[in-house]
Protein backbone atom coordinates (compact mmCIF):
# COMPACT_ATOMS: atom_id res chain seq x y z
CA UNK A 1 0.00 0.00 0.00
CA UNK A 2 2.35 2.60 1.09
CA UNK A 3 4.52 1.18 -1.98
CA UNK A 4 2.41 1.87 -4.14
CA UNK A 5 1.14 5.76 -2.94
CA UNK A 6 5.15 6.56 -3.27
CA UNK A 7 5.25 5.24 -6.52
CA UNK A 8 2.16 7.15 -8.16
CA UNK A 9 3.63 10.36 -6.48
CA UNK A 10 6.88 10.14 -7.87
CA UNK A 11 5.80 9.67 -11.54
CA UNK A 12 3.60 12.74 -10.68
CA UNK A 13 6.24 14.55 -9.53
CA UNK A 14 8.68 13.37 -12.70
CA UNK A 15 5.55 15.00 -14.90
CA UNK A 16 5.96 18.03 -12.86
CA UNK A 17 9.51 17.91 -13.38
CA UNK A 18 9.59 17.76 -17.22
CA UNK A 19 7.08 20.60 -17.41
CA UNK A 20 8.66 22.42 -15.33
CA UNK A 21 12.05 22.16 -17.70
CA UNK A 22 9.74 22.73 -21.22
CA UNK A 23 8.29 26.21 -19.29
CA UNK A 24 10.95 27.88 -17.52
CA UNK A 25 13.02 30.15 -19.31
CA UNK A 26 15.72 30.71 -16.48
CA UNK A 27 18.95 28.29 -16.74
CA UNK A 28 18.71 27.57 -12.97
CA UNK A 29 15.35 26.56 -12.78
CA UNK A 30 15.38 24.38 -16.02
CA UNK A 31 18.28 22.98 -13.97
CA UNK A 32 16.51 22.49 -10.64
CA UNK A 33 13.70 20.75 -12.20
CA UNK A 34 15.73 18.28 -13.99
CA UNK A 35 17.11 17.59 -9.98
CA UNK A 36 12.93 17.18 -9.25
CA UNK A 37 12.62 14.35 -12.19
CA UNK A 38 16.16 12.74 -10.90
CA UNK A 39 14.47 12.96 -6.97
CA UNK A 40 11.22 11.82 -8.15
CA UNK A 41 13.14 8.75 -10.04
CA UNK A 42 15.37 7.79 -6.95
CA UNK A 43 11.39 8.11 -4.58
CA UNK A 44 10.05 5.53 -6.98
CA UNK A 45 12.67 3.09 -6.43
CA UNK A 46 12.39 3.28 -3.01
CA UNK A 47 8.55 2.77 -3.47
CA UNK A 48 9.40 -0.57 -5.37
CA UNK A 49 11.33 -2.04 -2.47
CA UNK A 50 8.41 -1.12 -0.04
CA UNK A 51 5.55 -2.86 -1.77
CA UNK A 52 6.60 -6.09 0.14
CA UNK A 53 6.95 -4.22 3.50
CA UNK A 54 8.90 -1.44 4.83
CA UNK A 55 10.44 -2.91 7.69
CA UNK A 56 14.10 -2.28 6.97
CA UNK A 57 16.05 -5.07 5.24
CA UNK A 58 18.51 -5.94 8.31
CA UNK A 59 18.05 -10.14 8.92
CA UNK A 60 17.73 -10.13 13.36
CA UNK A 61 16.87 -12.99 15.36
CA UNK A 62 13.36 -14.19 14.00
CA UNK A 63 11.92 -13.28 10.66
CA UNK A 64 9.57 -15.16 9.49
CA UNK A 65 6.46 -13.25 9.80
CA UNK A 66 7.75 -9.75 9.46
CA UNK A 67 7.57 -7.85 5.85
CA UNK A 68 11.05 -6.87 4.74
CA UNK A 69 11.75 -4.11 2.22
CA UNK A 70 13.05 -5.07 -1.36
CA UNK A 71 16.81 -4.73 -0.42
CA UNK A 72 17.76 -4.73 -4.41
CA UNK A 73 16.06 -1.60 -5.25
CA UNK A 74 17.65 0.42 -2.46
CA UNK A 75 20.93 -1.25 -3.30
CA UNK A 76 21.00 -0.15 -7.05
CA UNK A 77 19.60 3.36 -6.79
CA UNK A 78 22.80 4.63 -4.57
CA UNK A 79 24.28 5.21 -7.82
CA UNK A 80 21.38 6.67 -9.47
CA UNK A 81 21.44 9.17 -6.30
CA UNK A 82 25.53 9.50 -6.85
CA UNK A 83 25.24 9.94 -10.84
CA UNK A 84 22.03 12.66 -10.63
CA UNK A 85 24.28 14.68 -7.56
CA UNK A 86 27.40 14.75 -10.45
CA UNK A 87 24.72 15.64 -13.28
CA UNK A 88 23.51 18.55 -11.22
CA UNK A 89 27.13 19.53 -10.38
CA UNK A 90 28.59 19.70 -14.05
CA UNK A 91 25.05 21.54 -15.52
CA UNK A 92 25.56 24.17 -12.79
CA UNK A 93 29.53 24.42 -13.82
CA UNK A 94 28.60 25.13 -17.59
CA UNK A 95 25.80 27.25 -15.80
CA UNK A 96 28.90 29.37 -14.39
CA UNK A 97 30.91 29.44 -17.22
CA UNK A 98 27.98 30.72 -19.22
CA UNK A 99 26.98 33.35 -16.64
CA UNK A 100 30.83 34.29 -16.81
CA UNK A 101 30.76 35.67 -20.52
CA UNK A 102 27.12 37.31 -20.90
CA UNK A 103 25.64 37.76 -17.38
CA UNK A 104 22.59 36.16 -18.05
CA UNK A 105 20.99 33.38 -17.15
CA UNK A 106 17.51 33.31 -19.86
CA UNK A 107 17.90 30.86 -22.46
CA UNK A 108 16.50 32.89 -25.36
CA UNK A 109 19.32 35.76 -24.72
CA UNK A 110 22.16 33.22 -24.52
CA UNK A 111 20.90 31.46 -28.10
CA UNK A 112 20.54 34.84 -29.27
CA UNK A 113 23.52 35.70 -28.46
CA UNK A 114 24.99 32.26 -30.08
CA UNK A 115 23.42 33.06 -33.23
CA UNK A 116 24.51 36.27 -33.77
CA UNK A 117 27.92 35.24 -33.41
CA UNK A 118 27.59 32.68 -35.75
CA UNK A 119 26.83 35.10 -38.50
CA UNK B 1 36.68 -10.65 -21.40
CA UNK B 2 36.59 -8.65 -18.17
CA UNK B 3 40.20 -7.43 -19.51
CA UNK B 4 38.80 -5.24 -22.32
CA UNK B 5 37.06 -3.36 -19.67
CA UNK B 6 39.82 -3.07 -17.12
CA UNK B 7 42.86 -2.61 -19.18
CA UNK B 8 41.61 0.62 -20.50
CA UNK B 9 40.18 2.09 -17.00
CA UNK B 10 43.58 1.00 -15.22
CA UNK B 11 45.56 2.78 -17.89
CA UNK B 12 43.56 6.02 -17.22
CA UNK B 13 43.98 5.96 -13.55
CA UNK B 14 47.82 5.54 -14.63
CA UNK B 15 47.63 8.31 -16.67
CA UNK B 16 45.54 10.28 -13.96
CA UNK B 17 48.52 9.95 -11.82
CA UNK B 18 51.42 11.34 -13.94
CA UNK B 19 49.05 14.10 -14.68
CA UNK B 20 51.76 16.53 -15.51
CA UNK B 21 53.93 15.12 -17.51
CA UNK B 22 52.33 15.33 -21.19
CA UNK B 23 54.96 12.84 -23.01
CA UNK B 24 54.52 10.34 -20.71
CA UNK B 25 50.54 9.97 -20.69
CA UNK B 26 50.03 9.90 -24.62
CA UNK B 27 53.02 7.01 -24.29
CA UNK B 28 50.95 5.21 -22.04
CA UNK B 29 47.34 5.97 -24.08
CA UNK B 30 49.23 4.18 -27.07
CA UNK B 31 49.99 1.26 -25.29
CA UNK B 32 46.95 1.04 -23.37
CA UNK B 33 45.11 1.24 -26.59
CA UNK B 34 47.00 -1.31 -28.68
CA UNK B 35 47.39 -3.72 -25.21
CA UNK B 36 43.15 -3.59 -25.00
CA UNK B 37 43.08 -4.13 -29.02
CA UNK B 38 45.42 -7.48 -28.76
CA UNK B 39 42.70 -9.07 -26.52
CA UNK B 40 40.22 -8.77 -28.81
CA UNK B 41 41.45 -11.09 -31.26
CA UNK B 42 41.32 -13.96 -28.27
CA UNK B 43 37.37 -13.33 -27.66
CA UNK B 44 35.69 -12.11 -30.57
CA UNK B 45 35.47 -15.68 -32.17
CA UNK B 46 33.55 -17.30 -29.93
CA UNK B 47 30.34 -16.35 -27.59
CA UNK B 48 30.78 -16.52 -24.08
CA UNK B 49 28.99 -15.39 -21.06
CA UNK B 50 29.94 -15.12 -17.37
CA UNK B 51 28.26 -13.34 -14.60
CA UNK B 52 30.02 -11.63 -12.33
CA UNK B 53 30.15 -12.52 -8.36
CA UNK B 54 28.01 -15.32 -6.81
CA UNK B 55 24.48 -13.43 -6.84
CA UNK B 56 22.65 -15.93 -9.53
CA UNK B 57 20.71 -13.85 -11.17
CA UNK B 58 20.66 -10.85 -9.74
CA UNK B 59 24.69 -10.82 -10.60
CA UNK B 60 26.08 -8.16 -13.10
CA UNK B 61 25.95 -10.89 -16.56
CA UNK B 62 28.75 -10.34 -19.21
CA UNK B 63 28.56 -12.17 -22.49
CA UNK B 64 30.08 -11.53 -25.98
CA UNK B 65 28.47 -12.80 -29.27
CA UNK B 66 27.88 -11.70 -33.42
CA UNK B 67 26.43 -8.89 -32.55
CA UNK B 68 28.66 -7.31 -30.27
CA UNK B 69 32.04 -7.96 -32.07
CA UNK B 70 31.64 -4.68 -34.85
CA UNK B 71 30.64 -2.38 -32.21
CA UNK B 72 34.18 -3.97 -29.87
CA UNK B 73 35.91 -3.81 -32.96
CA UNK B 74 35.18 -0.16 -34.13
CA UNK B 75 35.70 1.25 -30.74
CA UNK B 76 39.28 0.15 -30.74
CA UNK B 77 40.03 1.41 -33.95
CA UNK B 78 38.52 4.89 -33.34
CA UNK B 79 40.26 5.06 -30.11
CA UNK B 80 43.71 4.26 -31.60
CA UNK B 81 43.47 6.76 -34.08
CA UNK B 82 42.00 9.60 -32.05
CA UNK B 83 44.77 9.01 -29.64
CA UNK B 84 47.54 9.09 -32.58
CA UNK B 85 45.81 12.15 -33.97
CA UNK B 86 45.90 14.25 -30.74
CA UNK B 87 50.02 13.25 -29.92
CA UNK B 88 52.07 16.69 -29.67
CA UNK B 89 49.16 19.08 -29.40
CA UNK B 90 48.29 20.48 -25.98
CA UNK B 91 45.91 17.75 -24.61
CA UNK B 92 47.86 16.71 -20.69
CA UNK B 93 47.29 13.50 -19.08
CA UNK B 94 43.46 14.38 -17.51
CA UNK B 95 42.77 14.18 -21.43
CA UNK B 96 44.34 10.60 -22.01
CA UNK B 97 42.47 9.64 -18.69
CA UNK B 98 38.83 10.75 -19.48
CA UNK B 99 39.40 8.90 -23.36
CA UNK B 100 40.98 5.59 -21.89
CA UNK B 101 38.10 5.59 -19.25
CA UNK B 102 35.73 6.61 -21.99
CA UNK B 103 37.49 3.32 -24.09
CA UNK B 104 36.19 1.08 -20.91
CA UNK B 105 33.13 2.11 -20.46
CA UNK B 106 32.10 1.65 -23.87
CA UNK B 107 33.01 -2.23 -23.79
CA UNK B 108 31.76 -2.80 -20.78
CA UNK B 109 28.41 -1.65 -22.32
CA UNK B 110 29.05 -3.81 -25.03
CA UNK B 111 29.50 -6.56 -22.33
CA UNK B 112 26.94 -6.19 -20.55
CA UNK B 113 23.73 -7.98 -19.93
CA UNK B 114 22.17 -6.34 -16.89
CA UNK B 115 20.18 -3.12 -17.68
CA UNK B 116 21.12 -1.43 -14.47
CA UNK B 117 24.84 -1.95 -15.35
CA UNK B 118 23.85 -0.39 -18.46
CA UNK B 119 22.13 2.37 -17.11
CA UNK B 120 25.36 3.46 -14.83
CA UNK B 121 27.63 2.61 -17.88
CA UNK B 122 25.43 4.68 -20.29
CA UNK B 123 25.31 7.44 -18.09
CA UNK B 124 29.07 7.45 -17.27
CA UNK B 125 30.28 7.50 -21.20
CA UNK B 126 27.55 10.47 -21.10
CA UNK B 127 29.18 12.46 -18.13
CA UNK B 128 32.47 12.06 -19.64
CA UNK B 129 31.13 13.16 -22.86
CA UNK B 130 30.20 16.09 -21.72
CA UNK B 131 33.16 16.79 -20.06
CA UNK B 132 34.95 16.26 -23.43
CA UNK B 133 32.65 18.38 -25.25
CA UNK B 134 33.86 21.73 -23.15
CA UNK B 135 37.27 20.81 -22.93
CA UNK B 136 38.53 23.90 -24.03
CA UNK B 137 35.95 26.10 -21.94
CA UNK B 138 34.59 28.03 -24.59
CA UNK B 139 31.12 29.24 -23.49
CA UNK B 140 29.99 28.24 -27.16
CA UNK B 141 31.19 24.11 -26.33
CA UNK B 142 29.54 25.33 -22.82
CA UNK B 143 26.64 25.48 -23.98
CA UNK B 144 26.12 22.95 -26.64
CA UNK B 145 27.56 20.65 -24.18
CA UNK B 146 24.57 21.88 -21.26
CA UNK B 147 21.80 21.36 -23.86
CA UNK B 148 23.45 17.69 -24.79
CA UNK B 149 23.23 17.53 -21.04
CA UNK B 150 19.55 18.30 -20.05
CA UNK B 151 18.28 16.03 -22.81
CA UNK B 152 20.54 13.18 -22.09
CA UNK B 153 19.44 13.15 -18.41
CA UNK B 154 15.74 13.58 -19.06
CA UNK B 155 16.33 10.75 -21.42
CA UNK B 156 17.59 8.58 -19.32
CA UNK B 157 15.09 9.19 -16.39
CA UNK B 158 12.46 7.72 -18.69
CA UNK B 159 14.97 4.61 -19.20
CA UNK B 160 15.15 4.13 -15.49
CA UNK B 161 11.62 4.48 -15.33
CA UNK B 162 11.06 1.59 -17.45
CA UNK B 163 13.42 -0.18 -16.25
CA UNK B 164 11.85 0.30 -12.53
CA UNK B 165 8.43 -1.30 -14.46
CA UNK B 166 10.42 -4.38 -15.46
CA UNK B 167 11.58 -5.06 -12.07
CA UNK B 168 8.04 -4.90 -10.76
CA UNK B 169 6.60 -6.99 -13.20
CA UNK B 170 9.50 -9.11 -13.19
CA UNK B 171 11.60 -9.51 -10.12
CA UNK B 172 15.18 -9.44 -11.67
CA UNK B 173 17.22 -6.39 -13.88
CA UNK B 174 19.29 -9.13 -16.11
CA UNK B 175 18.50 -8.45 -19.68
CA UNK B 176 16.11 -11.79 -20.53
CA UNK B 177 13.74 -10.40 -18.61
CA UNK B 178 12.49 -7.88 -20.80
CA UNK B 179 11.15 -11.32 -22.75
CA UNK B 180 7.84 -11.04 -19.55
CA UNK B 181 7.60 -7.02 -19.69
CA UNK B 182 4.96 -5.07 -20.98
CA UNK B 183 4.58 -2.57 -23.82
CA UNK B 184 4.78 0.42 -21.50
CA UNK B 185 7.95 -0.72 -20.22
CA UNK B 186 9.55 -1.13 -23.60
CA UNK B 187 8.22 2.36 -24.76
CA UNK B 188 9.69 4.10 -21.62
CA UNK B 189 13.34 2.50 -22.31
CA UNK B 190 13.33 3.28 -26.18
CA UNK B 191 12.08 6.60 -25.37
CA UNK B 192 15.10 7.16 -23.14
CA UNK B 193 17.78 6.12 -25.14
CA UNK B 194 16.05 7.57 -28.04
CA UNK B 195 17.05 11.37 -26.91
CA UNK B 196 20.92 9.87 -27.29
CA UNK B 197 20.34 7.93 -30.32
CA UNK B 198 20.88 10.76 -33.16
CA UNK B 199 17.19 10.30 -35.12
CA UNK B 200 15.62 13.38 -36.18
CA UNK B 201 13.50 15.50 -33.78
CA UNK B 202 14.95 12.85 -30.89
CA UNK B 203 18.31 14.72 -30.35
CA UNK B 204 18.07 17.98 -31.61
CA UNK B 205 21.09 18.99 -29.28
CA UNK B 206 23.20 16.66 -31.65
CA UNK B 207 24.44 18.82 -34.38
CA UNK B 208 25.33 21.99 -32.00
CA UNK B 209 27.27 19.42 -30.06
CA UNK B 210 28.88 17.70 -32.56
CA UNK B 211 30.16 20.50 -34.89
CA UNK B 212 31.73 22.44 -31.70
CA UNK B 213 33.45 19.73 -29.69
CA UNK B 214 37.25 19.78 -30.21
CA UNK B 215 38.57 17.79 -33.19
CA UNK B 216 39.40 14.59 -31.36
CA UNK B 217 36.17 14.64 -29.68
CA UNK B 218 33.70 14.98 -32.61
CA UNK B 219 34.61 11.51 -34.09
CA UNK B 220 34.00 9.41 -30.69
CA UNK B 221 30.44 11.46 -30.22
CA UNK B 222 29.57 10.78 -33.88
CA UNK B 223 31.27 7.28 -34.24
CA UNK B 224 30.58 5.61 -30.93
CA UNK B 225 28.50 6.99 -28.40
CA UNK B 226 25.42 7.47 -30.60
CA UNK B 227 25.99 3.80 -31.69
CA UNK B 228 25.49 2.96 -27.90
CA UNK B 229 21.38 3.69 -28.84
CA UNK B 230 21.89 1.66 -32.34
CA UNK B 231 23.77 -1.02 -30.22
CA UNK B 232 20.84 -1.29 -27.09
CA UNK B 233 17.97 -1.31 -29.88
CA UNK B 234 19.60 -4.08 -32.13
CA UNK B 235 19.82 -6.01 -29.27
CA UNK B 236 16.36 -5.14 -27.38
CA UNK B 237 14.62 -5.70 -30.64
CA UNK B 238 14.87 -9.68 -30.04
CA UNK B 239 12.80 -9.65 -27.52
CA UNK B 240 8.83 -9.99 -27.71
CA UNK B 241 7.87 -7.18 -26.16
CA UNK B 242 9.75 -4.83 -28.45
CA UNK B 243 8.36 -6.38 -31.17
CA UNK B 244 6.30 -3.21 -32.26
CA UNK B 245 9.29 -1.33 -32.06
CA UNK B 246 10.39 -2.52 -35.76
CA UNK B 247 7.37 -1.32 -37.54
CA UNK B 248 7.91 1.99 -35.45
CA UNK B 249 11.69 2.32 -36.86
CA UNK B 250 10.52 1.84 -40.60
CA UNK B 251 8.79 5.18 -40.21
CA UNK B 252 11.39 7.13 -37.65
CA UNK B 253 14.65 5.88 -39.46
CA UNK B 254 13.43 6.49 -43.10
CA UNK B 255 12.02 10.41 -41.51
CA UNK B 256 15.68 10.30 -39.88
CA UNK B 257 17.80 9.49 -43.33
CA UNK B 258 15.84 12.06 -45.47
CA UNK B 259 15.19 15.29 -43.29
CA UNK B 260 19.12 14.92 -41.98
CA UNK B 261 20.49 14.46 -45.49
CA UNK B 262 17.98 17.66 -46.49
CA UNK B 263 19.71 19.58 -43.97
CA UNK B 264 23.18 18.51 -44.99
CA UNK B 265 22.80 19.60 -48.18
CA UNK B 266 21.93 22.80 -47.07
CA UNK B 267 24.81 23.60 -44.78
CA UNK B 268 28.03 25.58 -45.45
CA UNK B 269 29.85 24.55 -42.32
CA UNK B 270 31.60 21.64 -42.83
CA UNK B 271 31.40 20.13 -39.34
CA UNK B 272 27.62 20.88 -39.24
CA UNK B 273 28.05 18.99 -42.41
CA UNK B 274 29.17 15.76 -40.78
CA UNK B 275 27.01 16.12 -37.86
CA UNK B 276 23.35 16.26 -39.75
CA UNK B 277 25.05 13.03 -41.71
CA UNK B 278 25.07 11.69 -38.28
CA UNK B 279 21.60 11.65 -38.33
CA UNK B 280 20.70 10.47 -41.64
CA UNK B 281 22.67 7.29 -41.35
CA UNK B 282 21.35 6.74 -37.85
CA UNK B 283 18.38 6.78 -39.77
CA UNK B 284 19.82 4.10 -42.09
CA UNK B 285 20.89 1.84 -39.63
CA UNK B 286 17.84 1.66 -37.93
CA UNK B 287 15.83 0.89 -40.88
CA UNK B 288 16.04 -3.14 -40.73
CA UNK B 289 17.32 -3.22 -37.00
CA UNK B 290 19.38 -6.38 -37.38
CA UNK B 291 23.05 -7.30 -37.85
CA UNK B 292 23.50 -5.39 -41.22
CA UNK B 293 22.61 -2.33 -39.60
CA UNK B 294 25.62 -3.65 -36.68
CA UNK B 295 28.07 -3.36 -39.72
CA UNK B 296 26.79 -0.31 -41.11
CA UNK B 297 27.61 1.33 -37.80
CA UNK B 298 31.04 -0.73 -37.61
CA UNK B 299 32.28 1.10 -41.20
CA UNK B 300 29.93 4.56 -40.31
CA UNK B 301 32.10 4.79 -37.15
CA UNK B 302 35.42 4.56 -39.40
CA UNK B 303 34.75 6.51 -42.16
CA UNK B 304 33.24 9.29 -40.22
CA UNK B 305 36.48 9.28 -37.70
CA UNK B 306 38.58 9.74 -41.21
CA UNK B 307 36.42 12.25 -42.16
CA UNK B 308 35.79 13.98 -38.91
CA UNK B 309 40.06 14.14 -38.32
CA UNK B 310 40.06 15.50 -42.15
CA UNK B 311 38.10 18.25 -41.84
CA UNK B 312 38.81 19.31 -38.40
CA UNK B 313 42.58 19.14 -38.87
CA UNK B 314 42.08 21.24 -42.29
CA UNK B 315 39.65 23.95 -40.59
CA UNK B 316 42.14 24.26 -37.57
CA UNK B 317 45.19 24.78 -39.70
CA UNK B 318 43.27 26.95 -41.83
CA UNK B 319 40.87 29.03 -39.58
CA UNK B 320 37.81 28.29 -41.17
CA UNK B 321 35.08 25.72 -41.10
CA UNK B 322 33.57 27.37 -44.33
CA UNK B 323 34.51 24.48 -46.67
CA UNK B 324 33.78 26.90 -50.19
CA UNK B 325 37.00 28.69 -48.56
CA UNK B 326 39.36 25.70 -48.42
CA UNK B 327 39.27 25.69 -52.53
CA UNK B 328 43.08 25.58 -53.06
CA UNK B 329 44.62 25.98 -50.22
CA UNK B 330 44.41 22.25 -49.34
CA UNK B 331 47.37 20.02 -49.91
CA UNK B 332 47.10 16.43 -52.04
CA UNK B 333 47.35 14.49 -48.77
CA UNK B 334 44.87 15.69 -47.37
CA UNK B 335 42.55 15.76 -50.11
CA UNK B 336 43.27 12.28 -51.10
CA UNK B 337 42.05 11.05 -47.34
CA UNK B 338 39.21 13.64 -47.24
CA UNK B 339 38.04 11.59 -50.82
CA UNK B 340 38.52 8.22 -49.40
CA UNK B 341 36.39 8.99 -46.22
CA UNK B 342 33.63 10.99 -48.94
CA UNK B 343 33.32 8.23 -51.01
CA UNK B 344 33.10 5.15 -48.28
CA UNK B 345 30.23 7.61 -46.97
CA UNK B 346 28.25 7.92 -50.40
CA UNK B 347 28.98 3.90 -51.00
CA UNK B 348 31.19 3.92 -53.76
CA UNK B 349 31.96 0.30 -54.96
CA UNK B 350 35.20 -0.85 -53.17
CA UNK B 351 34.48 0.84 -49.95
CA UNK B 352 32.93 0.23 -47.04
CA UNK B 353 30.05 2.23 -47.09
CA UNK B 354 28.82 0.57 -50.45
CA UNK B 355 28.92 -3.14 -48.64
CA UNK B 356 27.19 -2.65 -45.62
CA UNK B 357 25.03 0.25 -46.92
CA UNK B 358 23.94 -1.85 -49.92
CA UNK B 359 22.85 -4.80 -47.72
CA UNK B 360 20.54 -2.54 -46.04
CA UNK B 361 19.06 -0.99 -49.23
CA UNK B 362 18.45 -4.80 -50.24
CA UNK B 363 17.19 -6.42 -47.01
CA UNK B 364 14.34 -3.38 -47.03
CA UNK B 365 11.17 -5.00 -46.38
CA UNK B 366 9.19 -3.45 -48.91
CA UNK B 367 9.97 -1.98 -52.94
CA UNK B 368 8.60 1.77 -51.74
CA UNK B 369 10.82 1.90 -48.68
CA UNK B 370 13.80 1.13 -50.78
CA UNK B 371 13.20 3.95 -53.23
CA UNK B 372 12.92 6.43 -50.36
CA UNK B 373 16.19 5.02 -49.13
CA UNK B 374 18.21 5.19 -52.79
CA UNK B 375 16.69 9.17 -52.53
CA UNK B 376 18.55 9.37 -48.83
CA UNK B 377 21.66 7.99 -50.58
CA UNK B 378 21.23 9.81 -53.82
CA UNK B 379 21.42 13.06 -51.41
CA UNK B 380 24.33 11.97 -49.56
CA UNK B 381 26.28 11.47 -52.77
CA UNK B 382 24.59 15.18 -53.24
CA UNK B 383 26.48 17.00 -49.82
CA UNK B 384 29.67 15.07 -50.52
CA UNK B 385 30.39 16.28 -53.82
CA UNK B 386 31.03 19.68 -52.26
CA UNK B 387 34.16 18.02 -51.05
CA UNK B 388 35.06 15.83 -53.94
CA UNK B 389 35.07 19.06 -55.82
CA UNK B 390 37.58 20.92 -53.77
CA UNK B 391 40.59 21.60 -55.45
CA UNK B 392 43.97 20.29 -54.63
CA UNK B 393 47.12 22.61 -54.74
CA UNK B 394 50.34 20.69 -55.12
CA UNK B 395 52.88 20.97 -52.07
CA UNK B 396 55.30 18.64 -50.72
CA UNK B 397 54.87 19.44 -47.12
CA UNK B 398 52.83 16.72 -45.63
CA UNK B 399 50.99 16.55 -42.26
CA UNK B 400 52.85 15.31 -38.87
CA UNK B 401 53.63 11.14 -39.07
CA UNK B 402 51.06 10.56 -36.50
CA UNK B 403 48.53 12.13 -38.09
CA UNK B 404 49.38 10.51 -41.56
CA UNK B 405 49.74 7.59 -39.36
CA UNK B 406 45.95 7.66 -38.27
CA UNK B 407 44.34 8.33 -41.84
CA UNK B 408 46.46 5.13 -43.03
CA UNK B 409 45.04 2.78 -40.87
CA UNK B 410 41.50 4.12 -41.05
CA UNK B 411 41.60 4.62 -44.46
CA UNK B 412 43.12 0.79 -44.82
CA UNK B 413 40.08 -0.24 -42.87
CA UNK B 414 37.84 1.10 -45.06
CA UNK B 415 39.38 0.03 -48.25
CA UNK B 416 40.06 -3.39 -46.61
CA UNK B 417 36.63 -3.85 -45.71
CA UNK B 418 35.28 -2.64 -48.86
CA UNK B 419 37.43 -5.22 -51.07
CA UNK B 420 36.51 -8.37 -48.42
CA UNK B 421 32.89 -7.86 -48.23
CA UNK B 422 31.99 -6.98 -52.20
CA UNK B 423 30.31 -8.49 -54.13
CA UNK B 424 29.23 -8.09 -57.72
CA UNK B 425 25.56 -6.91 -57.40
CA UNK B 426 26.88 -3.83 -55.58
CA UNK B 427 27.73 -2.22 -58.92
CA UNK B 428 24.61 -0.55 -59.06
CA UNK B 429 25.33 1.34 -56.43
CA UNK B 430 27.45 3.85 -58.83
CA UNK B 431 23.81 4.98 -60.58
CA UNK B 432 23.04 7.02 -56.86
CA UNK B 433 26.53 8.42 -56.63
CA UNK B 434 26.32 9.73 -60.21
CA UNK B 435 22.71 10.92 -59.86
CA UNK B 436 23.62 12.71 -56.67
CA UNK B 437 27.04 14.52 -58.19
CA UNK B 438 24.81 15.73 -61.03
CA UNK B 439 22.11 17.15 -59.17
CA UNK B 440 24.62 19.36 -57.24
CA UNK B 441 25.91 20.30 -60.18
CA UNK B 442 22.52 21.81 -61.51
CA UNK B 443 21.20 22.87 -58.07
CA UNK B 444 24.24 23.95 -56.23
CA UNK B 445 23.37 27.65 -57.07
CA UNK B 446 19.84 27.13 -54.82
CA UNK B 447 21.35 25.72 -51.94
CA UNK B 448 21.40 27.44 -48.66
CA UNK B 449 21.69 27.00 -44.86
CA UNK B 450 18.48 26.30 -43.42
CA UNK B 451 17.31 27.98 -40.11
CA UNK B 452 17.72 25.94 -37.01
CA UNK B 453 14.62 26.90 -34.97
CA UNK B 454 14.53 23.12 -34.17
CA UNK B 455 17.72 23.29 -32.24
CA UNK B 456 16.91 25.65 -29.61
CA UNK B 457 16.61 24.14 -26.38
CA UNK B 458 13.17 24.87 -25.66
CA UNK B 459 11.63 23.51 -29.39
CA UNK B 460 14.57 20.35 -29.00
CA UNK B 461 13.32 19.45 -25.77
CA UNK B 462 9.29 19.65 -26.72
CA UNK B 463 10.15 17.61 -30.25
CA UNK B 464 11.24 15.33 -28.22
CA UNK B 465 8.39 15.08 -26.04
CA UNK B 466 5.88 15.44 -28.32
CA UNK B 467 7.60 12.42 -30.88
CA UNK B 468 7.89 10.60 -27.32
CA UNK B 469 4.36 10.73 -27.20
CA UNK B 470 3.30 9.81 -30.48
CA UNK B 471 5.85 6.40 -30.25
CA UNK B 472 3.91 5.48 -26.89
CA UNK B 473 0.37 6.01 -29.37
CA UNK B 474 1.86 4.16 -31.99
CA UNK B 475 3.39 1.47 -29.90
CA UNK B 476 -0.44 0.92 -28.40
CA UNK B 477 -1.58 0.89 -31.89
CA UNK B 478 1.16 -1.76 -33.17
CA UNK B 479 1.20 -4.07 -30.39
CA UNK B 480 -2.68 -4.46 -29.83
Amino acid sequence: MTGTIVIYFSISGMLVGTIGMILSKDLIKKILSLGIVETSINLMYTGISARSGIIPPIVSGDFSNAFYADPIPQAVIITGIVISFALLCLSLVFAIIIYNRYHTMNVETIEMIFEREER
Amino acid sequence: MIALVFLPVLGGIICLVLKDRKSVSSIVAIVTAFASGSVLPFVIFEDASIILGNWGVLGIGLAIDELTTPFLLSTFIVMLAVILNSINKSYDGFFYALILILYGTLNSIFLSRDLFNIFVTVELASIISFILISYEKKPRQAWASLKYLLLSSLGLNFYLLGIGIVYMETGSFAMESLENASTMASVLIFGGLAVKSGLFFFSMWLPDAHSNAPIEVSPILSGLIVKLDVYLSIRFITYSSFSWMRDAYIFIGILSAIIGVIFAVNSKNAKRVLAYHTISQVGFMLVNCDKSSAWHGFSHAIFKTLLFLAVGNISARLGTKDYSKWSGKISTVEYTFLLIGSLAIVGFPMTSGCVTKEVIIHGACCPSLRILLLIASVGTAMSFSKFIFLKPVKTTSWPAANVVAAYVILSGVIIAHGIIGFEIYMFESVLPVMAGIAAYLILRRFLKPLPTYLERIDSALSSYLILFLITIRLAILFSS
